[in-house]
């Protein structure tokens, strides 16, 4: 079983690879693009860090201090960092071909799309909304807004934003003391990605939600609006970041 | 402290609020005053209301037998909405290029709203009247896309009032208005009634 990690320099990637560290799951590589200076989102989060600990309904807390060259080395796993910030490079694409990986694990920078070739591989994406209804930006905070719960939804990716063959999906409890945009949207997001590794693992093949074909009776959410995002964010009781 | 969405002409400088701060209660309040300078000039001018008799607002308007004026196609669509209950997918195609774009325009080439190249996008009324069409597809539908392009839209639209030219108009007065009761609505449901008005009143540090 050859599983690769995709990784941005993000976040959300410091917490795929050290949750996959802590299952002592075997990656065979690790190809992280971009650099420090990246000028793309989800890059810095400094500051940004829970304050007085974090409470995440015993799901696994990532040490986001830690970087994630450091996680990789730790483990162990084969990696190769490229220089290109746009994960449809023709670097990033000839190194997923080298490898030929049975599963791919996608952490990018907010708002990239896949195109082209790369879809031909099985790229899994951890969606932090419940779809098909929650798809596209910040539905974390949409569905906490219009319904009280918030999810995440693993799928392999495909041409259409967030509408590709639904892997597994998983609700949580809404927090109240960490910070949604990076920090729990992350935990959440490799709380799954757990459950979905240690599943191809067993089963040596993905399995997929059978759903009906609503893709199209749902519309996008779009970047929300701050009014709506502190809305939410006083809705359930989030002091201050 | 200073609602901070409108400080820049937004026309010229399109706001793209990725990974807005969170200032607490205090925004709430930032927001209601920014808004209300606007509402009360514009109610001490004696603007009313009912002034606005739709679609006679859109009389006068150009007609184009190539291009799509988007003027006229919203006309249609709010005419469509009142008679079918009904958002079509062409509204929320509508919608999406603004929030991609972030930007309105005049006319556009075609109903897949391919960007004509002639046109800025710079038009404050087609926004006044973009605004009306999302706020009329949020109360028909509850949808929050069409609350959260209202709210981006109306801070074009202040934006502007505030760094080029005063707006006096009465669809943005009705738009204020419906920014307001919407708000109200929702952080009644989100906060409780006590707690959201309490952040209207809370003093600024």
């Amino acid at each position: 079983m050859k599983i690769v990690l995709i990784a941005a320099l993000t976040e959300r990637s410091k917490a795929y690879a050290q949750i996959l560290r802590f299952l002592g799951i075997r990656l065979s590589e690790v190809v992280i693009y971009g650099t420090d200076k990246t000028n793309l989102l989800g890059v810095n989060s400094e500051g940004l860090f829970p304050r007085g600990g974090v409470h995440a309904s015993n799901l696994f807390v990532p040490d986001f201090k830690e970087a994630l060259q450091e996680t990789v080395v730790n483990a162990n796993w084969s990696y190769s960092i490229i220089d290109e910030s746009d994960v449809n490079s023709e670097k990033l694409l000839e190194k997923i071909r080298k490898i030929s990986p049975d599963m791919i694990i996608f952490s990018g920078y907010g708002g990239q799309i896949v195109k082209g070739p790369l879809l031909e591989f099985p790229l899994v994406h951890i969606h932090s909304g419940w779809v098909p209804e929650f798809k596209g930006s910040m539905t974390l905070f949409y569905e906490i807004l219009q319904d009280g719960e918030c999810a995440a939804s693993a799928f392999l990716l495909n041409d259409k934003i967030d509408e590709g063959k639904i892997i597994k999906r998983k609700k949580y409890v809404v927090p109240h003391d960490i910070n949604l945009d990076y920090v729990f949207d992350s935990i959440v997001r490799a709380d799954l990605l757990k459950e979905v590794v240690l599943s191809f693992i067993k089963d040596k093949k993905f399995s997929f939600e059978e759903i009906e074909d609503q893709e199209n009776l749902f519309m996008p959410y779009y970047i929300m609006h701050p009014l709506l995002k502190h809305l939410t964010l006083l809705k359930i009781g989030y002091e201050h970041d | 402290m200073v609602y901070k969405y409108t400080q820049n002409n937004l026309l010229d400088f399109p706001e793209k609020y990725f990974y807005a701060a969170y200032d607490g209660k205090f925004f709430i309040k930032k927001w209601y005053e920014n808004r209300k300078i606007p509402f009360s000039r514009m109610i001490d001018l004696g603007l009313n209301l009912k002034e606005i008799q739709l679609p006679d607002a859109f009389e006068g308007k150009n007609k184009s037998s190539i291009f799509l004026d988007t003027y006229l196609w919203i006309l249609e669509k709010i005419k469509k909405l009142n008679t079918d209950n009904f958002v079509d997918r062409e509204t929320e195609n509508f919608l999406k290029k603004f929030e991609v774009r972030k930007k309105i325009y005049q006319v556009y080439e075609n109903r897949e709203f391919v960007v004509n190249d002639k046109c800025d996008g710079k038009d404050v009324m087609i926004y006044i009247f973009s605004g009306y069409l999302f706020a009329l597809c949020y109360k028909k539908t509850s949808k929050l896309q069409f609350l959260n392009s209202c709210l981006k839209i109306m801070d074009i639209i202040v934006s502007y009032d505030q760094n080029v030219k005063n707006v006096n108009h009465p669809l943005f007065l009705y738009l204020l208005k419906k920014e307001f009761e919407y708000i109200r609505i929702l952080g009644h449901q989100c906060l409780g009634e006590e707690v959201y008005e309490n952040c209207l009143n809370s003093s600024i540090n």
